[in-house]
């Protein structure tokens, strides 16, 4: 009897323990991230607009309408998408080409592998910023460099294509984020013993064959954290955005993070904002609740379901 | 046959990957009386110093250029040391804040299997998902309530959600390789989890913290949507604020921001060449199997 109360007390007191240690995490976390998405619900449905400061109170749905009414957020919407499946699937298609590139023998294949991340590391202001530069119509590295060859024949604007300019955005998306697909699916392909790719080939497969019935399959947990996170990581566009166009031209660069930013900050409409970043919240919930439904993800990052 | 293949592939994609930054280093070592010139000339005449002399002296900046020079607030040459201090204290302040949680965080989700811990990755998971441009509005209204406005501390509390999700689960990858022999040893001699954290697990965990902080910093250092928000004056802009504003004012100056960019960009390279193992480790949870 004694022993039986002694034992689940103890199991009892690590229990509270356990959830005392991760207190000042959660604390942390809860009031810089968890109070302020409260605060934005409330926002979202009252009047906000610093254009109209005498307009205040409760407004409904009113802000939301405006949103679904708004032609801007569908295009927001629009090229959000256009830029997330065009930057993640370049990316890990790329990536996983450059991870078989450098899976390689060759000489050098340290240090190709070393500096093959320094796109990714490299913070994104600096990316934004380069870019800009060698894409200037005005005096842009690129422009030089087709003029010398003779391609061109005077400079040209790229940014200021609007279709070109979202293709060259989610291009440098691509440039700055492959390095990571392709370190990462390295990992992946390094962690395949030998013996069973020489066993197929003396069965008689072909490099093809041997790619995509063994090598993916194997990979296929890589393949997942890669696609998870890229595609997050796309989601979160902003900096370079920013950076490069600042939405334009004429909002063709305009993902959906941009437009929140400049509906607070350019139109100081502090409401509909809100509006367009609790719907952006409900966008991503909706895809973490599809990705958790995949028991890779699930298992690759420890997650409630997994075995 | 199939060498050449490889080289000719392996070549081409260091080119297309390592030019534009191997270009921002030879801009930031060409004289400014490039600026002047329209067809930009990819190997400068002279290789020159003059641009990081004018980052941490405060002047020598070519003249005809200077399009906001006279605003009050945006960062010029003569604060880029500034900017440089603002960012390293921000990032240590964020180091400090996330280990010391995750510290403790990562004992418990490594040593006790207590109920919900499943949970807890679920809300760690969707945390990293969060837009952060869905946050910033209202952080930055309740952190202006709390007087943490253009301060390093309120910047740095703003980054520490998404740093203890990077944090945690390489802190927690490393614990779970320590034996528990060594806790139960702990425990017989007398010792409380925590005097057992602060005395045996951290020392033992040495390297996982080291990558944890190397984590922790470059998120902080980078960042810019926060710091764009929450920051507008002089005392708690950090770097990247200050390039983009470099970027505003000295506008055809490229050179002179060249220069500060390739001085950003040091910290964050260099640590990824040398600490790239942790990184592939760090970013999957330690989970998929290497």
């Amino acid at each position: 009897m004694g022993a039986e109360i002694s034992i689940s007390g103890r199991a009892r007191r690590k229990q509270t323990l356990a959830w005392l240690l991760l207190t000042p995490s959660l604390i942390l976390m809860f009031f810089t991230l968890v109070l302020p998405m409260v605060f934005q619900a409330v926002v979202s449905f009252t009047k906000h607009n610093m254009m109209f400061p005498w307009e205040k109170g409760f407004a409904g749905l009113s802000n939301y309408v405006a949103v679904f009414r708004d032609p801007s957020f569908w295009n927001a919407l629009r090229i959000t998408l256009v830029f997330v499946v065009g930057s993640v699937s370049l990316e890990i298609i790329l990536g996983t080409g450059v991870a078989v590139a450098l899976n390689q023998e060759f000489r050098g294949r340290g240090v190709a592998r070393a500096f093959i991340l320094i796109p990714w590391a490299l913070p994104p202001v600096v990316v934004g910023l380069t870019w800009s530069w060698i894409l200037s119509g005005s005096f842009g590295v690129l422009n030089g460099l087709l003029y010398e060859l003779g391609l061109i024949h005077e400079y040209i604007p790229w940014l200021s294509y609007p279709r070109f300019a979202l293709f060259l955005v989610v291009l440098v998306e691509v440039w700055k984020s492959m390095p990571f697909v392709a370190i990462l699916m390295l990992a992946g392909l390094q962690s395949i013993p030998l013996e069973v790719l020489e066993s197929a080939t003396v069965d008689g497969a072909t490099s093809l064959q041997r790619f995509f019935r063994i090598t993916l399959p194997l990979v296929r947990p890589m393949l997942v954290v890669g696609l998870t996170l890229e595609t997050i990581w796309a989601f979160k566009a902003f900096d370079l955005i920013y950076l490069l166009t600042k939405g334009g031209p004429a909002n063709a660069t305009e993902v959906l993070g941009y437009l929140i930013y400049s509906e607070a900050f350019g139109k100081l409409n502090f409401g509909t904002s809100a509006a367009m970043s609790f719907i952006l919240v409900a966008i991503i919930s909706i895809l973490v609740a599809v990705m958790l439904t995949s028991r890779s993800i699930r298992e690759a990052f420890i997650l409630p379901g997994a075995r | 046959m199939r060498k050449i293949g490889t080289y000719a592939i392996i070549l081409c994609l260091m080119v297309f990957t390592l030019s534009p930054f191997a270009w921002l280093l030879v801009a930031s070592v060409s004289p400014q009386s490039e600026l002047l010139t329209d067809s930009p000339r990819w190997i400068p005449e002279k290789l020159t110093l003059e641009n990081y002399r004018a980052l941490f002296t405060g002047s020598g900046v070519a003249k005809g250029d200077l399009a906001m020079e006279k605003s009050e607030t945006a960062i010029g040459v003569k604060n880029f040391l500034l900017a440089l201090k603002n960012s390293i204290i921000t990032a240590l302040y964020v180091m400090l804040l996330t280990l010391a949680a995750t510290a403790t965080g990562s004992y418990a989700l490594s040593r006790i299997k207590f109920r919900g811990y499943r949970f807890c990755y679920l809300f760690f998971f969707i945390i990293r998902m969060f837009p952060a441009i869905s946050v910033v509005i209202p952080l930055f209204l309740i952190m202006s309530s709390l007087g943490l406005i253009n301060t390093k501390l309120g910047l740095a509390l703003s980054y520490v959600p998404f740093t203890i999700t990077l944090a945690l689960p390489v802190l927690k990858g490393y614990f779970d390789t320590i034996p528990t022999e060594l806790d139960e040893a702990a425990e017989i001699d007398g010792c409380t989890p925590l005097k057992m954290i602060w005395h045996i697990l951290i020392p033992l965990s040495a390297p996982a913290f080291l990558a944890a902080g190397i984590f922790t910093f470059t998120a902080s250092w980078n960042e810019f949507l926060f710091a764009l928000i929450l920051t507008s004056t002089y005392s708690s802009k950090t770097i990247p604020i200050a390039l983009a504003e470099f970027n505003d004012m000295y506008v055809r100056n490229f050179t002179l921001t060249a220069a500060g960019a390739v001085v950003s960009a040091m910290i964050p390279v260099i640590f990824t060449l040398l600490f790239q193992k942790f990184i592939v480790s760090g970013l999957t949870s330690g989970s998929v199997k290497s």
